[in-house]
């Protein structure tokens, strides 16, 4: 009965990991097993995210969430008569796909070049929404020199949506949807670093919308926004400084 | 280092070793006081091997199922000994002979 147990979830293990020696210190061991399973999960979904670098990671993954959630955001727009599809419009759609798909093979040179050419094309077409542009920019600084890292998580596409009409979702699924992120860094803090770091740009871009004194708004976007970058910079910090120890 | 970092090296400090002595010779190690669950011991193996620490030194077949034994490298040495060192030290200072109180 426990072996079969075990053999199931030891699925949960991608091809290559040693399954066949886990299953063998189990049965050996011969421990209860309400005391083997959590571990078992958690080391079964934590090798199947891949853990390496982190920050690496998250800084590509958020660069992946703001140019899906920019070109989301011109598309709806273009949509709704807002924008005209230009030429120029057309050309931002192919740079930031382009970019998305470079990001998640890993290739960071053309990932930069066509995150570039969006935004310049996205600057030069003054129709353009101002933070669409700033997103732009911001993946390209986000896409910093190192390893190839591809990012492959069906989670981050996912999540770039969510924004894009996030007054229709309502508070309360936004709010169990943040208490998740941060619940499921305890598998892979690298999403709630990559959400993090795309609110801080998006807090960025906001304040930057606002006009010369408008303390009100100010303190309302601090009280509002802030502490949501900083939960999740915090807990995905956190668990990656803890996880980084040997 | 964590303390079942620790005692995962210190388990290899004398001879390579499988899975489940491992597991075993760390809970008699620690005085019982480290058991570690299948898991949390593979996720160690893991993050140990690819820091270097320990690496798979033979694999064989038992009972129809593989088995890897795990050695400590001479980088995994070191970092025990450090540690350990380290721990001594700071042990000093609490458990010093009644004499060096005065």
């Amino acid at each position: 009965m426990s072996e079969q147990l075990y053999a199931g979830l030891l699925r949960l293990y991608p091809a290559g990991h040693p399954r066949d020696e886990m299953l063998d210190v189990l049965l050996t061991a011969g421990r209860p097993v309400w005391r083997e399973i959590p571990a078992l999960v958690l080391g079964g979904l934590r090798a199947r995210c891949g853990g390496e670098y982190r920050w690496l990671y998250a800084a590509r993954a958020a660069a992946l969430l703001l140019l899906i959630f920019s070109a989301l955001s011109s598309a709806r727009q273009v949509a709704s008569g807002w924008l005209p599809l230009s030429t120029m419009q057309i050309l931002v759609f192919a740079g930031a796909t382009l970019a998305v798909g470079s990001i998640i093979a890993g290739l960071r040179v053309p990932a930069v070049l066509a995150a570039v050419t969006t935004f310049v094309i996205g600057a030069a077409d003054a129709a353009d929404w101002r933070a669409v542009t700033g997103y732009s920019l911001a993946a390209v600084l986000l896409l910093i020199p190192g390893p190839r890292t591809p990012v492959h998580n069906p989670l981050l596409p996912v999540l770039a949506l969510v924004p894009v009409d996030a007054v229709a979702l309502g508070a309360e699924p936004l709010l169990l949807l943040g208490v998740l992120i941060l619940v499921w860094a305890v598998v892979d803090e690298r999403v709630a670093l990559a959400v993090g770091l795309a609110f801080c740009v998006a807090f960025l871009q906001v304040i930057g919308d606002l006009t010369g004194n408008d303390a009100r708004g100010l303190f309302l976007l601090a009280v509002t926004r802030l502490g949501f970058v900083t939960a999740f910079l915090l807990v995905g910090g956190l668990a990656a400084q803890r996880r980084s120890r040997v | 280092m964590r303390e079942p970092t620790y005692f995962i090296l210190a388990a290899l400090q004398d001879e390579p070793a499988h899975g489940y002595a491992i597991m075993s010779r760390v809970a008699s190690l620690s005085n019982e006081r480290v058991r570690l669950a299948t898991g949390t011991l593979y996720q160690a193996l893991d993050r140990l091997t690819r820091e270097a620490l320990i690496e798979v030194v033979r694999e064989e077949v038992v009972n129809g199922r593989a088995r890897r034994h795990y050695a400590l490298t001479p980088g995994g040495l070191s970092a025990l000994q450090a540690e350990a060192a380290r721990m001594a030290s700071a042990a000093r200072v609490v458990l010093r002979p009644l004499g060096g109180l005065a």
